[in-house]
């Protein structure tokens, strides 16, 4: 998932040998290919692979605390999801919040990039500044912002406001994701660095020459040869908040009402109640949801990769 | 004013606000004794217990077995991840066979997609580790070897077969041109997947929150955790406020001592990731 592919010196020395190369033992060097592979191999398909196929199964059954055998239901826990309202309300929720993560993160990312892209002392420390969140716990952060976003907390005194920062249906969702985005928007701003840093001195330097201005370079040269960290910014923000637990969980736990209910806080709901193949059915959307904006960003990544080979 | 000096007062208030801010509150509410945080806001303490409130959270809460288990579980993720990963990264860097191609996309797919931590609970219970420390660092491992994979392959194919290929001649047997050659080349990569894998899972509370049963178990976002609900009337905020420290300080600190490396080496990965 390259986000921008300097000319790399791989790219030459992966043509194939034109003869085999001198090989003592094939069948000891087979056996030597899959002894380095096996250990990885085992660790992802037990972990990783295993527990996704389960999914697709375990989904479609009555599995719970309640009873004591496991039952093939078909559709029903899907159907009552979306009797339920949870499907509908989750979803909208989950996307709503993902779609503000991505913009206000991006956004943020993007200016701190275009103000510290210069590589010295200050610039260095400001980086190291804005990158401290990345650190912090997001459960930690949201039980920090939980405080100071409080009714008769800090901040309204402060702003001298009665404004219910985490009482709105309409607006909470929005306070989360900005938190979310908080915590995160250093990983862009470092993303969003080095594509700047590979855009050639040259380009800058002529298009100064010829009297553009810095919001003019901005928009023309370097926001153009921004895309692949664009890209790629924006594919991992959408996913990272689309997963999203933590923050939530500390600040609101899915209220007011079930106005921050995102997916992941409806699956450990139900799981706490002991539903747990109706919780996984969830799991299962929010796997498509991901699915959904991994896969073509995959092929689009893989596309860019074999042009540059 | 030069525009120089306006833009560094801007971003120098921008980040006090937004830096600042939040890290004031945590130290000062951190150092407030109980009554005086039950409202926690920016204002400083008027009788210290900082070290009180850190030596309570430490000794009584579970801050103390929290870093034990974090450093553990952190520790062999890490480990796991970064050795399994570069054995297979060299493989898949190297082998032009179309199964090794197939076997590394399937590999890495766990860079865009989440482990389901349900069936993963179902899973442990089955393999008789419900609820272990090792069925954390087992599900870590299993998501976060894909991105340890991707970066180290990227790597590895900077590096020249001839260094690989003299020592093959030689008779060397895979194992030693692999320790004794590769794996110390990797040492650059090996770092930056390090510093973002030690992150992602020292933070990590959703799969720990899942996975992991007992109090003796728990990392440190999980101790956080019960600090917050160990009060069913009130939140204990100085408590809450002193575990935040601990549950950070470790990463700060490390970070401020290695902030040049750790950003270049991130940006390194992001640049290649």
């Amino acid at each position: 998932m390259s986000v921008h592919t300097p000319p790399r010196p791989a790219a030459v020395a992966r043509p194939r040998p034109a003869k085999p190369r001198p090989r003592p033992n094939p069948w000891r060097h087979r056996l030597g290919t899959s002894g380095f592979l096996l250990p990885a191999l085992a660790v992802i398909t037990v972990f990783y692979v295993v527990p996704n196929l389960l999914d697709f199964a375990l989904a479609f059954t009555n599995w719970s605390t309640y009873s004591d055998t496991i039952r093939f239901t078909g559709l029903t826990n899907f159907r009552e999801l979306l009797q339920q309202g949870a499907l509908t309300n989750d979803l909208r929720v989950t996307i709503e919040y993902a779609v503000v993560v991505m913009v206000v993160q991006n956004l943020a990312g993007l200016a701190l990039a275009l103000a510290l892209e210069k590589a010295n002392r200050v610039n260095g420390f400001f980086r190291s500044v804005f990158f401290v969140p990345v650190l912090v716990s997001p459960l930690a952060a949201g039980y920090v912002f939980k405080a100071i976003l409080a009714d008769s907390g800090p901040l309204n005194s402060l702003l001298g406001i009665h404004f219910s920062w985490l009482g709105s249906p309409d607006w909470t969702i929005i306070v989360v994701a900005t938190v979310n985005a908080w915590k995160y928007m250093g990983i862009n701003m470092l993303v969003y660095i080095a594509g700047l840093n590979a855009i050639p001195a040259e380009l800058i330097e002529a298009a100064k020459v010829e009297g553009a201005t810095w919001w003019q370079t901005v928009r023309r040269i370097k926001f153009p040869l921004l895309a692949p960290a664009l890209t790629f910014n924006v594919v991992a923000t959408l996913i990272g908040a689309f997963n999203t637990f933590d923050i939530v969980f500390a600040m609101t736990q899915g209220g007011p009402g079930i106005s921050t209910q995102v997916l992941n806080a409806f699956i450990q709901q139900e799981y706490a109640q002991g539903f747990y193949g109706f919780s996984i059915a969830m799991g299962l959307l929010l796997l498509g949801l991901v699915c959904i904006v991994a896969f073509p960003a995959l092929f689009m990544l893989r596309r860019r990769e074999e042009n540059n080979l | 004013m030069t525009a120089k000096t306006v833009k560094y007062t801007l971003i120098s208030a921008i980040a006090l606000v937004v830096i600042g801010l939040p890290i004031w509150m945590i130290l000062v509410n951190a150092a407030k004794p109980f009554q005086e945080a039950q409202n926690p806001d920016f204002a400083l303490p008027h009788h210290w217990a900082l070290f009180s409130n850190l030596h309570t959270v430490l000794t009584q809460g579970a801050a103390g077995t929290g870093l034990l288990n974090s450093i553990a579980v952190t520790g062999s993720t890490v480990a796991v991840v970064l050795v399994g990963g570069s054995m297979a990264a060299w493989i898949f860097a190297r082998s032009a066979s179309r199964t090794v191609r197939t076997l590394f996309y399937l590999s890495i797919v766990g860079i865009l997609i989440p482990a389901p931590v349900i069936t993963s609970v179902y899973l442990d219970a089955q393999l008789g580790i419900q609820g272990s420390r090792m069925a954390l660092v087992g599900l870590y491992s299993g998501v976060y070897l894909s991105l340890a994979i991707f970066l180290i392959t990227g790597f590895v194919r900077t590096i020249p077969r001839e260094l690989e290929e003299a020592a093959q001649i030689d008779g060397a047997p895979r194992w030693r041109i692999f320790w004794q050659i590769i794996f110390p080349l990797l040492r650059p990569v090996l770092f930056a997947a390090g510093v973002l894998l030690w992150v992602y899972v020292w933070n990590d509370f959703f799969y720990a929150f899942f996975l992991l049963n007992g109090a003796t178990k728990q990392t440190l976002p999980l101790g956080l955790f019960s600090v917050v609900s160990s009060n069913s009337h009130s939140t204990n905020w100085n408590y809450v406020f002193a575990d935040v420290i601990v549950v950070s300080l470790p990463l700060v600190v490390v970070f401020v001592i290695g902030q040049r490396r750790i950003l270049a080496g991130v940006m390194a990965g992001g640049v290649k990731g």
